[in-house]
C-alpha cells in the first residue's frame, strides 16, 4: 500500500506547491489524481519518486520511507510518462537491460522479464532496432515496459496518453487493467477526465496544491450532485475560482 | 550504508551504468566527427601548412639575388675588392661563407634603378666612384682605389641586411689590410695594438621549443574531445527528457555522474590517441619529425609522457566540463557557459609560454597553470618530484570537488521546476545541518591545500616574525586558522551544526583511556613502519632516523635554532594545537563529508591517505617514506574516532602521541641514546616493542570494549 502523509512542498521561492495532501492506494487499485495546470499533481509524484524532498510530511510504501530508504523505496516505483524519452542510439533491449542493472535485478531473472514484457507488448518486431528510429507509439510502449522492468509494486504514470493517437491511448488502458490485475499500486495524473473515469477507480481531486476533494466516482457525484468528473471539475473550479471560470458562450446567450 | 547507500554499492551495476553512457557517446555520429575526422582532418592540413611555410622560408633563403650595378667597369672593379677580402677573411667565417653565393649583374638605368632591385628583388646595388681630388695608388699599397663606394640594400630584409654585413666585413678586411701594409712601410716596428684570435662554439642544441607548446596542444585535444560527451550526457539528458527516468533509478546522483565522467574521461582519453596517431603519422610522412622536435625526435618515450599528460589534463577536464554543464538544461546553455572555460583556459596556456613561470610549490596548487607547468617540464624532462607530487594531488582534489558539485547539481529537479541554478548552491540551506556534505568537505579540502603552501611561504619569507618562540606561535596560530577555523567558517556558512560536524560528541571514558595507552605505545611502531618504508628507498640509522622521522624533522631544526624556547611551547605548538587541529579537519569534517556518500572504511581509508599524502607535503621536502606510517597512523585515528563515535578519543591519542615524540627528541641525549646503548641496528630492540604492541593492545582492547556512539544519520 502506498501512503502519502501530510506531504508537503514549498520551493525556496516560497510557493506553496503541495499542501499537506495525504492519501491511500492500495494494491490492485488505480487512483487518478486530477486537477487543473499548476494543482500540485506533478510535484506531488515527484515527491513520490524522491526527485525532489518534502518540505514535510512523508510517503511510505508497505511501511519503507522515502525520507530513511530513499534508493529501497524507488526500487519501488516505476514510472510511466508520456514527455519521457528515449536513449537515440540504444536498442529498446539494451535500454531494458540498463533499467533491470540499475534497479538491481539480478541477471538470471532480467533475461526472462524482458523476453515476457516484450512479448506481452509486443515489441518483438522492434525490441533490437534504435530507438532514434521507432515510431511514438513504439516509445510508448517500450516506456510502458521499461516501467516495469523491475517488478515495482508501485506504477506511476503521468499523463500517459499525452500526444498519443487511440490505438495509443487504448494500449495504455489495456495496460492500467493489467496492472490492476498484477496488483499493483497505481497512480494515474490526467487532464483526460473522461479517460479518468474509465480507467480509475477512485479519485483524488488537487486544487493549489491542496487535497479538495476524495473518493470513488459515485462518492462524487454524491459529494456534488453532478454526473460526471467533468461537471464535478467545473463545479469545484467555479466554486473556488468564480472569477476564472466564467463561460464566455453562456454569458453571451 | 545509510541514506544513499541504503541500496548497496555494486561494481557490476556500476560497470553497467558507465558502459551505458560510453556506448550512448560513441554511437553518435558527432562523437565520432570530434574522435575521428576532426584530427584525421586537422593535423595533414596543419602539417603541409607547415611544410609550406618551411619549404617557402627555404626558397626563400635559397633565392638567388645579385649584386648590381649601373656599368661594367663598376662591377669589375668592386668584385676585385671583393675578391681581395675574402682572402684576409679566415676561411671558416660566416661572412666568407656567406660571400659563396654571389652573383653579380647589370641594371639598365632607363629600366631599374638600383633602389628598385634592392627594394623589390633584396638584390645589392653597388655604386664605385674615384674619390675627387686624389690620384690612383698614391702613396698606398693597395692595388685599387682610391674609390667610394655605396651600398644600397633593404633594411628590413633580415637577409638582404646579412648579406650587406658579410660584404661590407669583406670590404673592411681588405682595407685593413692594406692600410696596415701602409702603415708597416713607414715604420716596420709598428706592432698590431689587437690581434683578433675567434673561436665559433656551439652550445648543445636544447630541447626543441615545440615540446614546451605541445601541453597547450593536448590541453585543446582534451577540450575538444570531452565537450560534446559532456554536454550530451548532461545537458543532453534534460533535452532528450530522459533526465526525469534517469533520476528516479535507485543510484545515488553522484554514482551516475562517476558512470558519465569514467565516459567523458574514456572518449576524451580515445580522441587523445586519435590526435597522437594523427600527429605522429603526419609528422612521420611529411618528415617534419627533424625540423619540428629536432634531436628530441618523437618517439615512444615523448609519446608516453605525452599520454600521462593526456591522462591528467582528461581527469581535471571531464571534471570540470561535467560541473560546467551539470546545470545547463539545453545544449546552447550549456555551450555558452563552456565558451568562459575555453577562454579561461587559453590564458594560463599563455602564461606558461612566458619566461619565469616554473613548476613550484606555489604554482602547483594553482589549477590549470600547473598541470600546463608541469605537462611543460614533463615534456622538457625538467619536472622535479615535489612540485609534480603537489601539482598531482591539488589536481586531483580540485578534480573531485567539480565532480561532487556537479553531482549537486545534477539531476537538481529545481532546475527544471524553479529555474535558479547554480545560484541555489550558493545559498544557505533553509535547515540546520548535522553534517557538512561531500562536496562542502572537499571544497574545504582544496582550499586548504592552497592556503596552507601559500601560508607556510609568507611564514618562512616573513622577515617581521623574528624570534624563534614568535615563530612557533604563528605556525600554531595559522594550524589553528586553516585546519579548524576553515572548516567551521565553510559550516557555519553552509549552517551545519560545528558539535555534530566536527563529530564533538562526548566519549565513554574506555575510549579516552584506551586512546591514551595507544597514544603513548604506538610510536615505537611508527618508528618501525618509517625504518620499514626506508628500507625500500634510503638507509638510515636510528638516531638519523629519531633527527628526521615523523614530526620530529621540524622539532629537530626549531630546536638546533631554538635552543632557548621552552619545551612546552614546542609541545603546545607542535604537538597539542596540531593534533587538535589536525584531527578536526581530518576525523572530524572531512570524514563526516566522506561519509556521506561512502562507507566507514572507505571513509577511514581515504582521510588516512590524504591524511598521509598531507604529511609529505607538510615536510617540506622529499620525505616519501612518511606516507607509510603517517598512513598507518591516520588508519589508527579514524578507527578509533569511528569506534568511539567521536573525534576526542582521536585528539587524545594524536595530541599524546605528537608531545611524547617530541619530548623524546627533546632529551634524547639524556634518555634515550643511553638507553638504547651504541646499538648498530636500524631497529628498536625487540623488548621495546613487545612493551609497545601490549600497551597499544590493551588501549585497543578499551576502545573496542567502550561504548559505540551512533552516528547522526546523514542525508544528502
Amino acid at each position: 500500500m502506498l501512503i502519502l502523509e501530510e506531504l508537503t512542498k514549498r520551493f525556496s521561492s516560497g510557493l506553496l506547491a503541495v499542501d499537506r495532501v495525504s492519501l491511500q492506494v492500495q494494491a490492485g487499485e488505480v487512483y487518478g489524481l486530477l486537477g487543473p495546470n499548476g494543482a500540485g499533481k506533478t510535484t506531488t509524484l515527484r515527491m513520490v519518486l524522491g526527485l525532489i524532498p518534502p518540505t514535510s510530511g512523508q510517503a511510505s510504501i508497505d511501511g519503507l520511507s522515502v525520507a530513511k530508504h530513499p534508493m529501497l523505496f524507488k526500487r519501488n516505483i516505476g514510472l510511466v510518462s508520456a514527455s519521457a524519452g528515449l536513449y537515440p542510439w540504444h536498442t529498446p533491449r539494451e535500454i531494458f537491460h540498463y533499467f533491470a542493472d540499475a534497479f538491481g535485478v539480478a541477471p538470471d531473472v532480467k533475461f526472462d522479464r524482458i523476453n515476457h514484457l516484450a512479448d506481452v507488448m509486443e515489441l518483438d518486431s522492434f525490441i533490437d532496432q534504435r530507438c532514434a528510429t521507432l515510431s511514438t507509439g513504439q516509445k510508448q510502449r517500450v516506456n510502458l515496459v521499461r516501467a516495469l522492468i523491475h517488478d515495482p509494486a508501485v506504477v506511476l504514470l503521468d499523463e500517459p496518453t499525452l500526444g498519443l493517437d487511440v490505438v495509443g491511448a487504448s494500449t495504455v488502458f489495456n495496460y492500467v487493467q493489467w496492472l490492476r490485475q498484477m496488483q499493483k499500486v497505481v497512480i494515474v495524473t490526467t487532464h483526460q477526465l473522461d479517460e479518468a473515469e474509465r480507467l480509475c477507480d477512485r479519485f483524488g481531486l488537487l486544487h493549489r496544491g491542496k487535497l479538495v476533494l476524495e473518493g470513488t466516482l459515485d462518492q462524487l457525484r454524491q459529494q456534488t450532485g453532478c454526473s460526471g468528473l467533468v461537471e464535478i471539475f467545473l463545479q469545484l473550479l467555479r466554486h473556488m475560482e468564480p472569477q476564472l471560470t466564467t463561460d464566455p458562450l453562456r454569458e453571451s446567450r | 550504508m545509510k541514506t544513499n547507500a541504503d541500496v548497496p554499492f555494486n561494481w557490476y551495476q556500476q560497470k553497467q551504468l558507465f558502459l551505458k553512457e560510453l556506448r550512448e557517446t560513441l554511437r553518435d555520429r558527432r562523437t565520432i566527427v570530434t574522435l575521428l575526422a576532426m584530427p584525421l582532418l586537422l593535423y595533414p592540413l596543419l602539417g603541409i601548412g607547415f611544410r609550406f611555410l618551411t619549404n617557402s622560408q627555404l626558397a626563400n633563403d635559397q633565392q638567388e639575388f645579385f649584386i648590381v650595378s649601373q656599368t661594367e667597369e663598376e662591377l669589375t672593379t668592386f668584385q676585385s675588392i671583393l675578391v681581395d677580402g675574402r682572402q684576409r677573411l679566415p676561411d671558416d667565417s660566416t661572412e666568407n661563407l656567406q660571400l659563396d653565393q654571389l652573383k653579380f649583374a647589370l641594371v639598365d638605368p632607363s629600366e631599374v634603378t638600383l633602389m628598385q632591385r634592392a627594394q623589390d628583388w633584396n638584390d645589392i646595388g653597388i655604386r664605385v666612384e674615384k674619390r675627387i681630388g686624389f690620384s690612383s695608388n698614391q702613396n698606398s699599397a693597395a692595388p685599387y682605389g682610391p674609390y667610394e663606394i655605396e651600398l644600397i640594400f633593404n633594411e628590413d630584409s633580415p637577409l638582404s641586411r646579412q648579406r650587406a654585413q658579410s660584404i661590407q666585413a669583406c670590404l673592411q678586411a681588405s682595407q685593413d689590410y692594406w692600410v696596415w701594409d701602409q702603415l708597416q712601410g713607414l715604420n716596420p716596428r709598428l706592432q698590431r695594438p689587437l690581434l683578433i684570435n675567434t673561436t665559433r662554439v656551439r652550445p648543445p642544441p636544447g630541447p626543441s621549443p615545440v615540446l614546451g607548446l605541445l601541453p597547450l596542444v593536448l590541453l585543446m585535444m582534451t577540450v575538444t574531445g570531452g565537450v560534446y560527451p559532456a554536454i550530451d550526457l548532461t545537458a543532453g539528458e534534460r533535452e532528450r527528457n530522459t533526465m526525469e527516468t534517469l533520476m528516479s533509478l535507485p543510484v545515488p546522483a553522484f554514482r551516475l555522474l562517476i558512470a558519465k565522467y569514467g565516459a567523458v574521461v574514456t572518449v576524451t582519453l580515445l580522441t587523445g590517441v586519435m590526435n597522437l596517431m594523427a600527429m605522429g603519422i603526419t609528422l612521420y610522412s611529411l618528415q617534419l619529425v627533424n625540423p619540428l622536435f629536432g634531436e628530441t625526435g618523437f618517439g615512444l618515450s615523448l609519446i608516453a609522457r605525452l599520454f600521462l599528460m593526456l591522462t591528467v589534463f582528461a581527469l581535471f577536464y571531464s571534471a570540470v566540463l561535467l560541473m560546467i554543464t551539470s546545470s545547463a538544461k539545453s545544449f546552447k546553455e550549456a555551450q555558452a557557459y563552456l565558451i568562459p572555460l575555453l577562454l579561461i583556459s587559453l590564458a594560463p596556456g599563455l602564461v606558461i609560454v612566458l619566461p619565469g613561470w616554473n613548476l613550484t610549490v606555489a604554482t602547483a596548487v594553482i589549477p590549470l597553470v600547473n598541470i600546463l607547468l608541469l605537462g611543460r617540464e614533463l615534456m622538457e624532462g625538467s619536472a622535479t618530484p615535489l612540485p609534480a607530487l603537489v601539482a598531482g594531488i591539488a589536481t586531483v582534489l580540485y578534480a573531485a570537488t567539480a565532480l561532487s558539485l556537479a553531482a549537486k547539481t545534477f539531476g537538481d529537479d529545481s532546475l527544471a521546476s524553479e529555474g535558479q541554478g547554480i545560484r541555489e548552491l550558493l545559498q544557505p540551506p533553509q535547515e540546520k545541518q548535522s553534517s557538512p556534505s561531500f562536496a562542502l568537505a572537499m571544497m574545504g579540502l582544496a582550499i586548504l591545500v592552497p592556503l596552507y603552501f601559500w601560508a607556510s611561504g609568507f611564514l618562512g619569507a616573513a622577515t617581521w616574525v623574528q624570534s624563534a618562540a614568535a615563530r612557533l606561535i604563528v605556525s600554531g596560530m595559522l594550524t589553528l586558522l586553516l585546519f579548524a577555523g576553515l572548516p567551521a567558517l565553510l559550516m557555519m556558512v553552509r549552517r551545519v551544526s560545528l558539535n555534530t560536524g566536527f563529530r564533538l560528541q562526548p566519549p565513554g571514558w574506555l575510549s579516552v583511556a584506551g586512546a591514551v595507552l595507544l597514544g603513548i605505545s604506538v610510536w615505537p611502531l611508527v618508528f618501525e613502519a618509517v625504518i620499514y618504508s626506508r628500507s625500500w628507498g634510503l638507509g638510515t640509522d636510528l638516531q638519523e632516523l629519531l633527527k628526521e622521522g615523523e614530526i620530529a624533522t621540524k622539532a629537530q631544526t626549531l630546536l638546533e635554532q631554538f635552543q632557548r624556547v621552552p619545551l612546552w611551547l614546542i609541545i603546545v605548538t607542535l604537538g597539542i594545537i596540531p593534533g587538535i587541529c589536525e584531527e578536526c579537519f581530518f576525523r572530524g569534517f572531512l570524514f563526516s563529508g566522506l561519509r556521506k556518500l561512502v562507507s566507514p572504511s572507505i571513509t577511514i581509508l581515504v582521510a588516512a591517505i590524504l591524511f598521509g599524502l598531507f604529511h609529505v607535503v607538510m615536510a617540506g621536502g622529499l620525505a616519501v617514506d612518511r606516507v607509510l606510517p603517517s598512513t598507518l597512523l591516520g588508519l589508527l585515528l579514524g578507527w578509533i574516532s569511528y569506534r568511539s563515535g567521536s573525534l576526542i578519543p582521536a585528539i587524545v591519542m594524536h595530541a599524546t602521541h605528537n608531545s611524547l615524540l617530541l619530548s623524546m627528541v627533546n632529551y634524547r641525549e639524556q634518555f634515550l641514546v643511553p638507553m638504547l646503548g651504541d646499538t648498530k641496528s636500524n631497529h628498536l630492540p625487540i623488548s621495546w616493542l613487545i612493551v609497545a604492541v601490549l600497551i597499544a593492545a590493551t588501549g585497543a582492547i578499551l576502545i573496542g570494549l567502550g561504548r559505540k556512539k551512533t552516528e547522526p544519520s546523514a542525508h544528502k
